[in-house]
Formats: structure tokens, C-alpha cells, sequence
């Protein structure tokens, strides 16, 4: 009797103890779904990553801290940001450590959540760090016009431990982000004098012109009639299209954390005269002899397989300030090729590579800037130089010249 | 001789060549051992302790010579701190890093217990607690080839026994130990779950992919020996596809509380993987598969074997000891094709499917060391030894088939291969005397 009771109890609790372990499981294996897609997306768009990263938190807020851990700042501020975009904030609040005392700070926001992080944030100037220390995603939040409100509250607050030239610089991006709400705000209360425009006036630079203006400078240059270029092999050279700079180009930021010197950047699409450009913008920068030097740009996100012979790489450039520090670089074993600010006017760089020995498999171009101001980018072109015989008279140099006249510098 | 003798004769040798590494090998002088070492202090000491022993540590490899036969050129006098070796920047203890697993966590309780902290004596500690590992991988080696393997299993634990870096690499500090534990563990059930029904080898299998995920990112490796084996175990042309659904829905949850559980160390296995795919499909299209190079494979060959003091110094001599050793490789894949050729598969015994999975596991763990190491030149041979089981199984079955195509009356080649290695193991325990106690060897050749 006894054994068909475990029996007949067997049959129905084994089925049923599988539907119960599915069940408790569901939570997990959707947690593991989107850890992997987390994971997957990571390195080429944190953006998508994030998205994920929140989704996970959702099911399991401890979970903050082993992003943190693995990827302080980056992860962190994405994972706030999807947290503030998703309005389900207070799910998070207790895995997240209390950064400061912020008991007396009163906001009209709904959600102090970001307010918490960057008042600590800002807080940190207090103990001798640099306040201005903000990563792109921190930027983006402080020129969000849905959150004017708070960031203006937290303005009045700590402004005066910013530098002029972050305020400044951080007005501009406001502008850029079309939030000419903040950006006037910074500017009244900072006392700014605006002596150069925001953004240059220049005449966009089509691809075709741009293209013309370079076969008229090859052959004065090299002193040879025929220098055929085959295809750009990049990808959304021409930047009109967030979406295909975001699918080809990403942001590196080489700044704020070790082995980096203090210092924020951020990247993006911007236009001039309605024509798509690439913008990377620098707010502030505290190189000290410790640390390596801080740097900001946009990097091509794959690396493109080259053949023996001669590349020709060159793209449009113009700057704002004339501090930007403007630089590309290629790949290993080329260098970093430092080229002059352009002072509001279109300049055109080009470079020839030479890589006749074969040495070189690859390149991945990234353009970026050392210093604060603007850099605005349009026309980039990496092709295969066609031609037997051809000669460079100075292989490691680049060619500035001005992309609406005759003469070169 | 009877079994009982044999074994301990196996044991005392495995002791005895296990304690010979420990000791004889100089501080870390093994692959990777300073940033193991330092990784597995982190659990054990705090902040002050640490830097204190960072500098202890770097003293330590200055009396050893350490930058000497690493070969690191002038200039190495001025070094402060153990992260300014310019080739060990990425590992400083600070950072948090792939290298950074439950593998450190486990030696570092296991020094924090002892208390000790001198940082030779902390050192040589967990070399011993290594040397436990080492044992118990030995004897479940041996335990499993006498059980399974009954009429050869002498030729088998010697083979194992006698490969030399194998021991080295076992003895150090490094995570390699603990994966080749994970590893033999997963194939001795795996072995189990081929020929039983027995569920509970099934859970034991997906508890040791997810604990070696843990261990090591090549732990990953073994979720997919799980699935090839599930197919083999649950062929679905045979019907039993409701099985392999069922052995699937448990994997997905025992994993998914594992990622529930330790997400750090998943995120971070997730971000690496998914990282080095990408370079690896990039690479692979642009080069036209250009990047399979002979180097390779003699790297991973000759330091399967012997390369000593961190992959600075092979054996040398009259005779060309490592192509001896290729030629019975060559011999074993031959008799390992000639014998899963004989027959059909669908009329093939249990154990000639355990050879056709092996084989299939070693060609994936091969194939994934030269996607992770292929274009570095140092690509090596210990990141085989999770799947030593495997190697040693398929190297009996191949030389087993030529002798048994020759109609050899005895196994003359596998007792050859034997006394190959242990004259080479001989060699090789001079050849390390040699070049760090008596600088025959210099001058070394240098990373």
C-alpha cells in the first residue's frame, strides 16, 4: 500500500517539481538572455548594451555592482541613464551606495536618482578632484532639455568651482544638442562674452567638391599628372546619417580614468549649412606628468584589411578655438600624425601611407583632439593609390591645404 | 607485478616528479605565475599588506634572477613596482580583468586561512596546494583509465604521468591546474554518462561546465563538450529527441542561475568572447585563412611537452627529441583515422564513439587555442591539458591500432613511446637543473 502511494505521488510530483523548477527559472534565464546580450553589445555600441545592462538590473539590482566593477564610468553612467530614460528608478536604490549627502538639495524632478550622481560627481571638485571630470554620457545628461529644471538647480549650486572654458564649451554643446535654453542660461550667469560664433560660419563641403579639391591637389603636390585612386573603403565617409556613424564610428575616450589625465570629450553628428558632419568636442582637459595625456575622437569601428602598396587617407577638417590639438592615427606601427588647427576655416589633411613593404594588414582610422573646442570632421577618404612607380617625396608627412583655394601650405 | 604494486609504484612516482617541480622549478618561473600569485593576494592580505608585498615580490625576483632568464634587458635594476615590467602592465593587481577569477579567490582564502605572510613561504604554499591538485588529477586519471580501460591501463596513466611541462604547469601557481581538474572530472562522467543512464551525470556535467566557466574563459570550451556530447548520448534520428530536449531545459537552467548567481564573472566572460569573436571573423575573412601558420603548431607540440621558465628554454642535444615525439603523434592520429574508418559509425561500439567524441573534443580545443593564441607567438601547448584526458585516450587508440595493423604480438610501440618520455622526462629535469642552477644555458634567449 505504502509503495503505491510513493508510486502514484512519484508520478504526479515528478512532472510537477519540473513545472515549479521552469517556472522559478523563467526570472534567470531572462536575466542570462539579455547578461548576453549585454555582453555582446558592449564593445561596439554601449548604447545597445546599456539598454540590456538596465534590463538586467531590473530583475536584479545587485547586479550593479559587477558592472560598476568591470566598467566604472562608462557602464555606470549608461546604466543610470537608461535607469532616468525608463522613469523606474527606485528599483535601483538600493543596490546603489549612498555617494553624498544630499538631503538638502530640493528638485522640482521627479526621480533625485541623477541628481544623487551628479551631485557626487560634482562634489568630488570639493576634495581637490576635477569637477569637470565628466564622461559623454554625464554630458549628454547635463544638455537634456527635459531635465533643464534640475541641472539649472544644481548649477546655482557648485557652478563656481567650473572653469570658464568648461562653462563655455559646455554652452556650445548645449547649442549643438539644441538646448539653447541651458546654453543661455550658462552664458548669462556665467558672464560670458561670446567672442567667436559656436559653430563657424563655412560653406558646407559636399562629397564632390570635396573629392575635386583633391584630385587638384594630388598631382601639384606629387608632381604627377595621373595618381588614380580607387574606392573609399569607409564606411558613412560623408556623416549624414547618425545612424550609419553610429553603425561605422564610435566614440574613444581616452580621458578621466587610468592611465588618462582628467578631462571630458564627447563625439557626435553635427551639420554645417544643413550638410551631415562629425563632431568631437572637448570641454576640458588636466594633463599632469603622471598620466598619460587625455585625448577624445571617433574611431572606425572595424579595421580595414590593406593590400601592398601606397593608401591615400584624407578628410575635411575645420576647429573653433585654435586649442583643439587636432590628430589622426591609422594603426600600429604608423603613428600618431599631429596636424594643425584649422581657426574656423575648411582644411583638407592628407596623408599617404606607404606601406610598399606589406608590413601593414590592416588600418582603423580614428580622428580625434587633445585639447578643448571643437573639431568638426566631413569627407573622409581611404583608398588604394593606383600607379606603378609611384614615389612619395616625404612619407611620414601630411598635407594641410585649404579646401577652397589653389594654394597649399 | 601485481595492480596494487603498480599503483603505488604510479604514486610514488607522480609524487615524487610533483614535488621535484615545486621545488625545483625558481619562484615564479612559470607562465604567469607573479600575476596569479598577486591576483590570489588580493583575497588574502589588505591594502597595506599589499603594497608591501608587492615590493617584497619584486625584491624576490631580483635574487632569483628572474629578469635574467625571462630576459629582460638592461635597465631592470631600476624597476619599482612589479606593474612597471612593461609586459606585465596588464596585469597589475589593481586591475580588474578577465584574469581575474574564482581561481584567485579560492587560492586567496586558501592563504588568508594560513595566515602566512612571507611571501616566499605564501608562494610555495599554494605551489603545494597546486601539488594536491596534481595528485587528485592523477588519480582519478588513474582510477578511470583502470576502470575503463583495463587491459592498457599501465600505458595510459605512464603517458599522462610522464609528459613533463604537464607536471610543470600542474605544480605553479596558475589556473591551469584547476580547469585540468574540472576537465578530467568532466570527462571521466562524460565517459560515465556515454555508457549509463544515470541523470545524475547529466547535472554533474552541467555543475563542471559552469564551475570551469568560472575558472577559467577557456571553461567556456565545455558547454559546447556538453552539447557534442548530448548528441552523441540523445542521437535525435533515433528517436530519443524528447531526451536531448529535456537534457537541454536543464542545462538553460542550471546555467541561468549560475549567470543569476555570479553575473560578474559572466558579464565580463560575455564582453571578452564576444569581443575576440568579432576580431576573429574580421581576421579570418581579410586574410583568407592566411593566419594558420606551421609555428603554431610546432609551439603548441613542443611546450605540450617541454618548454620550461616561462616558454625561455626547450631541450636540446644530439638528437632531435621533440620530432621523435611529433613521429608518435603522426603514428597515433594515423591508427586514430585507421580505427574510426574500420566500421560504419552507426554500427560502432560505445567505445569507438568515445573515440569519434575525443577526437572531436580535442579538434575544438585545438582549433580554439589557435583562434585565441594562433597570431601570438607564443601560443602553448598548457592550454591543452584541460582535455589531457582526451589527448592520452586518443594517443593509446591510435598507437594501439597501428600495432594491431602490423599484428604486433606486443605493444612494442606503445612501451616504446613510454620509455621515450621517461627518458626525455630524465632529460628534461637536467635541462631545467642546468639552466637555472648552473647558467649552462645562457645565455637565454629572452621573451
Amino acid at each position: 500500500m505504502m509503495n503505491f502511494e510513493f508510486k502514484t505521488a512519484r508520478k504526479y510530483l515528478e512532472p510537477l517539481a519540473l513545472v515549479v523548477l521552469v517556472l522559478v527559472s523563467i526570472k534567470p534565464a531572462i536575466f542570462t538572455w539579455h547578461l548576453i546580450r549585454a555582453g555582446n553589445d558592449y564593445r561596439p555600441c554601449k548604447q545597445q548594451a546599456a539598454a540590456h545592462m538596465y534590463k538586467c538590473l531590473l530583475l536584479k539590482p545587485s547586479v550593479y555592482r559587477a558592472f560598476k566593477k568591470y566598467h566604472p564610468g562608462t557602464a555606470d553612467n549608461l546604466v543610470i541613464k537608461s535607469a532616468i530614460y525608463n522613469k523606474n528608478i527606485d528599483r535601483l536604490k538600493d543596490s546603489r551606495p549612498e555617494p553624498a549627502d544630499i538631503s538638502r538639495i530640493k528638485s522640482t524632478f521627479k526621480d533625485n536618482f541623477y541628481l544623487r550622481h551628479l551631485f557626487h560627481r560634482f562634489l568630488q571638485g570639493v576634495r581637490g578632484q576635477n569637477p569637470e571630470n565628466l564622461d559623454d554620457v554625464s554630458l549628454e545628461l547635463l544638455a537634456d532639455p527635459t531635465m533643464n529644471t534640475l541641472t539649472i538647480s544644481i548649477f546655482k549650486k557648485i557652478a563656481p568651482s567650473f572653469s570658464r572654458d568648461f562653462v563655455e564649451n559646455l554652452g556650445d554643446f548645449c547649442r549643438w544638442k539644441g538646448n539653447h535654453r541651458l546654453a543661455d542660461y550658462l552664458t548669462v550667469a556665467h558672464d560670458i562674452e561670446k567672442k567667436i560664433p559656436a559653430k563657424p560660419a563655412l560653406p558646407s563641403l559636399n562629397r564632390q567638391k570635396s573629392t575635386d579639391r583633391l584630385k587638384e591637389i594630388l598631382p601639384i603636390k606629387y608632381k604627377r599628372a595621373n595618381i588614380l585612386l580607387e574606392k573609399n573603403l569607409l564606411k558613412s565617409p560623408g556623416f549624414n546619417d547618425g545612424k550609419e556613424i553610429e553603425r561605422h564610428w564610435y566614440f574613444s575616450d581616452m580621458a578621466g580614468f587610468n592611465p588618462f589625465a582628467d578631462a571630458s570629450f564627447t563625439m557626435g553628428p553635427d551639420s554645417i549649412e544643413k550638410n551631415g558632419v562629425l563632431r568631437v568636442m572637448g570641454f576640458f582637459v588636466d594633463n599632469k606628468q603622471s598620466k598619460s595625456n587625455a585625448r577624445g575622437g571617433a574611431w572606425c569601428k572595424k579595421r580595414i584589411p590593406i593590400k601592398t602598396g601606397h593608401y591615400l587617407f584624407s578628410f575635411d577638417y575645420t576647429t573653433k578655438t585654435g586649442k583643439e590639438g587636432p590628430s589622426f592615427y591609422l594603426g600600429e606601427g604608423i603613428g600618431e600624425k599631429r596636424i594643425p588647427a584649422a581657426d574656423g576655416k575648411w582644411k583638407k589633411a592628407i596623408f599617404i601611407l606607404d606601406n610598399a613593404h606589406g608590413k601593414l594588414k590592416f588600418v582603423k582610422p580614428l580622428i580625434r583632439i587633445w585639447g578643448t573646442g571643437s573639431l568638426w570632421v566631413d569627407n573622409v577618404f581611404l583608398a588604394r593609390v593606383n600607379g606603378t612607380g609611384f614615389s612619395l617625396p616625404n612619407p611620414n608627412s601630411v598635407l594641410i591645404a585649404d579646401c577652397d583655394e589653389e594654394k597649399s601650405e | 607485478m601485481n595492480n596494487k604494486l603498480l599503483i603505488i609504484g604510479l604514486l610514488t612516482l607522480a609524487v615524487a616528479v610533483g614535488l621535484v617541480n615545486v621545488f625545483l622549478i625558481p619562484p615564479f618561473m612559470n607562465p604567469d605565475e607573479i600575476q596569479h600569485f598577486m591576483f590570489s593576494a588580493n583575497h588574502a592580505y589588505n591594502e597595506k599588506e599589499l603594497t608591501e608585498l608587492d615590493s617584497k615580490v619584486l625584491q624576490l625576483l631580483k635574487d632569483y634572477k628572474w629578469f635574467h632568464f625571462i630576459g629582460v634587458g638592461p635597465g631592470w635594476e631600476r624597476i619599482e613596482k612589479i606593474k612597471d615590467i612593461y609586459f606585465l602592465h596588464y596585469f597589475t593587481r589593481e586591475r580588474r580583468s578577465i584574469s581575474k577569477t574564482y581561481f584567485h579567490f579560492i587560492y586567496g582564502k586558501i592563504l588568508k586561512f594560513t595566515g602566512i605572510k612571507n611571501p616566499l613561504t605564501a608562494f610555495y604554499s599554494l605551489r603545494m596546494v597546486s601539488f594536491l591538485f596534481y595528485l587528485g588529477i592523477f588519480l582519478l586519471s588513474l582510477f578511470f583509465y583502470k576502470k575503463y580501460f583495463p587491459d592498457k591501463w599501465i600505458y595510459l596513466t605512464a603517458g599522462q604521468l610522464l609528459i613533463v611541462q604537464l607536471a610543470t604547469i600542474l605544480n605553479s601557481v596558475n589556473y591551469d591546474v584547476l580547469l585540468t581538474l574540472l576537465g578530467v572530472l568532466f570527462f571521466i562522467v562524460s565517459y560515465r554518462f556515454m555508457v549509463s543512464d544515470d541523470k545524475a551525470n547529466l547535472v554533474f556535467l552541467i555543475l563542471l561546465s559552469l564551475l570551469a566557466a568560472l575558472i577559467k574563459t577557456a571553461g567556456l570550451l565545455f558547454f559546447s563538450y556538453f552539447f557534442i556530447l548530448l548528441f552523441f548520448k540523445y542521437r535525435i534520428n533515433q528517436g530519443r529527441w524528447k531526451k536531448f530536449l529535456l537534457a537541454l531545459i536543464a542545462f538553460v537552467i542550471v546555467f541561468s542561475w549560475f549567470n543569476f548567481w555570479f553575473p560578474e564573472r559572466f558579464f565580463t566572460l560575455y564582453t571578452t568572447v564576444f569581443a575576440k569573436l568579432r576580431i576573429f571573423t574580421d581576421s579570418f575573412v581579410n586574410t583568407n585563412g592566411s593566419i594558420v601558420n606551421l609555428h603554431f603548431f610546432n609551439s603548441v607540440l613542443d611546450s605540450f611537452y617541454f618548454h620550461t621558465g616561462w616558454m625561455g628554454f626547450k631541450l636540446t642535444g644530439p638528437l632531435p627529441w621533440y620530432l621523435v615525439l611529433k613521429i608518435f603523434l603522426l603514428l597515433a592520429v594515423f591508427g586514430v583515422i585507421m580505427s574510426l574508418c574500420a566500421k560504419k559509425l552507426k554500427t560502432a561500439a560505445k567505445e569507438k564513439k568515445w573515440y569519434l567524441y575525443v577526437l572531436l573534443v580535442f579538434i575544438m580545443q585545438l582549433f580554439t587555442t589557435w583562434f585565441y593564441y594562433g597570431r601570438e607567438s607564443m601560443a602553448q601547448g598548457r592550454y591543452l591539458y584541460p582535455v589531457i584526458i582526451p589527448i592520452i585516450t586518443l594517443i593509446y587508440c591510435g598507437l594501439n591500432q597501428i600495432e594491431k595493423f602490423f599484428h604486433f604480438k606486443r605493444s612494442y610501440l606503445l612501451v616504446s613511446y613510454i620509455i621515450f618520455q621517461a627518458v626525455f622526462l630524465i632529460l628534461a629535469l637536467v635541462r631545467v637543473i642546468s639552466v637555472f642552477y648552473l647558467e649552462i644555458a645562457s645565455p637565454h634567449p629572452g621573451l
